[in-house]
């Protein structure tokens, strides 16, 4: 399937994202001509173990993380982000982990985005909101280039292109900037052909540094 | 809890030291962790998927620490004559079976009940697939005293090939492995019937599936699987039980603990089979 790349959006120090933010940065996807072709959703959810002693929390992974896609509603994701351990399965498994009842979900959040076509790319402008609630939390910008599932050989066009989407963004003044840190593939075993187990890693790694960036800030 | 199994009794088998009378309770070859709610009272939506099990002929309980218990005796050469019954009987062909199924437990304070779930790789495919499986205790109550079939939830997963890592990470450990090689059937009957005879293997090392070996040498399983959800199982588990009729030359169907008794003419029935391939009347 075609590679993506996930940006993040960093405030600056004592800022804090917000709706003109989020609008702004729509506005430069329509400088580039880009053409709304529809929305997309993504939900992340956070397990903790259900344990008998509280006291030994320590032995079971603070970073499990499972992930649902609209595009993709037959399956479902979990990361262990510690580890470098991704698992891609039919959503019956959300059946089984309750079943299972060793894991609860603790938080979750939505990625909701609208979807821009630009020629061979495509632009997913993302808002990350807790569910059940509106206020924002970060945004995300994920590139698309259609024409190559290659990583490595898509690599020179896509900082090409993020190279141009950073000027058109700075040229906007805002209060923060994108920022992009693509996963080691490798270290979760994952190929140079991409996949949606790239895009879950992808998904985990930018909300990984969004909590960051939320926690340095406080 | 209601359950059939195939008893599959040769009579050349009778006194071998092996042979348990047929009296005895046939024990599960997956014993339940936890029980099911009494589907009667309807706990789960009307889409619920239970697979309607009918398990059986050996029946033995175990993992690689414990002694295994064997319940009754099969002769290899059935097996061929069974296969070439089934071939008549659902007219598809047979899908070979090679599949590595790893028992997991969650470990110590871990849940607030013990949990367990199986991870299953397919090896017959080039590349191996695993899926992850979590089956529940048996259907109770007045709706499961009147099939003859036993019914109890199971929910399969495809997974990518992280599995075993993944679930370790989480706390789950191994508890035990086994090998099943054989065939299966896959057809519709009034049901979705899956039929699968495999021979049990144990691994002498951990996860070595090419040194797998009999758990004994002839003893095959014959399991019948139909899914079904919590609306239409009576009618499912009529169809399996038909179905399980036609198997009745090599095979019988009983609730454990009620004696069917050996199937007298078995084993002239599978010479019949094998002498023509298939083309008797039985």
């Amino acid at each position: 399937m075609p590679i993506r790349c996930i940006l993040h959006w960093q405030p600056n120090q004592g800022t804090v994202v917000n709706s003109q933010v989020l609008n702004e940065i729509s506005q430069c996807v329509e400088t580039l001509n880009g053409v709304k072709e529809g929305r997309c959703k993504a939900s992340l959810t956070f397990y903790r173990p259900n344990l008998r002693d509280q006291s030994v929390t320590i032995d079971f992974p603070r970073d499990f993380l499972g992930i649902s896609m609209l595009e993709l509603p037959n399956k479902y994701f979990f990361i262990i982000r510690g580890q470098k351990i991704v698992l891609e399965a039919d959503s019956s498994i959300l059946l089984i982990m309750e079943k299972l009842q060793s894991y609860k979900s603790k938080v979750a959040l939505n990625f909701e985005g609208v979807l821009y076509k630009l020629g061979d790319f495509q632009i997913r402008v993302i808002k990350v909101v807790p569910n059940q609630a509106e206020s924002l939390r970060g945004i995300m910008v994920e590139i698309e280039y259609l024409p190559i599932s290659s990583i490595e050989k898509s690599k020179q066009i896509m900082e090409e292109f993020i190279d141009i989407w950073k000027e058109i963004v700075a040229k906007k003044s805002l209060a923060g900037q994108f920022m992009h840190a693509e996963p080691n593939y490798a270290e979760y075993g994952l190929g140079d052909n991409y996949t949606s187990q790239h895009t879950a890693v992808q998904y985990a790694a930018a909300l990984a540094q969004l909590i960051q960036s939320a926690q340095v800030r406080n | 809890m209601a359950t059939s199994s195939l008893e599959y009794i040769p009579e050349q088998q009778k006194s071998s030291p092996t042979h348990i009378s047929s009296g005895q309770l046939p024990l599960d070859l997956h014993p339940p962790q936890t029980v099911e709610d009494d589907i009667s009272g309807t706990q789960l939506g009307p889409d619920f998927p239970y697979y309607i099990f009918s398990e059986g002929n050996f029946l033995w309980k175990g993992c690689v620490r414990q002694p295994w218990q064997l319940m009754f005796c099969y002769l290899l050469q059935h097996v061929e004559a069974l296969e070439i019954l089934l071939q008549g009987l659902c007219g598809v062909q047979r899908e070979r079976l090679r599949i590595h199924e790893i028992c997991l437990k969650s470990g110590p304070h871990l849940g607030t009940v013990a949990s367990e779930v199986r991870l299953l790789c397919d090896l017959e495919q080039s590349e191996p697939s695993w899926s992850v499986r979590h089956v529940g205790g048996a259907m109770r109550g007045a709706g499961a005293e009147q099939v003859s079939v036993l019914v109890r939830s199971m929910v399969e997963s495809k997974t990518s090939k992280n599995a075993l890592r993944l679930f370790y990470a989480l706390g789950y450990k191994f508890d035990h492995e086994l090998l099943r090689v054989g065939f299966s059937f896959n057809f519709y009957r009034g049901a979705q019937i899956t039929v699968t005879v495999a021979s049990i293997n144990k691994m002498l090392k951990l996860h070595a599936t090419d040194e797998a070996v009999p758990v004994t040498l002839g003893i095959q399983m014959v399991e019948v699987i139909a899914p079904a959800t919590s609306e239409n199982y009576t009618e499912v588990a009529t169809a399996m039980s038909s179905f399980c009729e036609y198997l009745a030359p090599l095979l019988h169907l009983s609730k454990p603990g009620v004696s069917t008794g050996v199937v007298p003419t078995a084993a002239a029935a599978a010479a019949a089979l094998m002498s023509d391939g298939g083309g008797t009347t039985l």
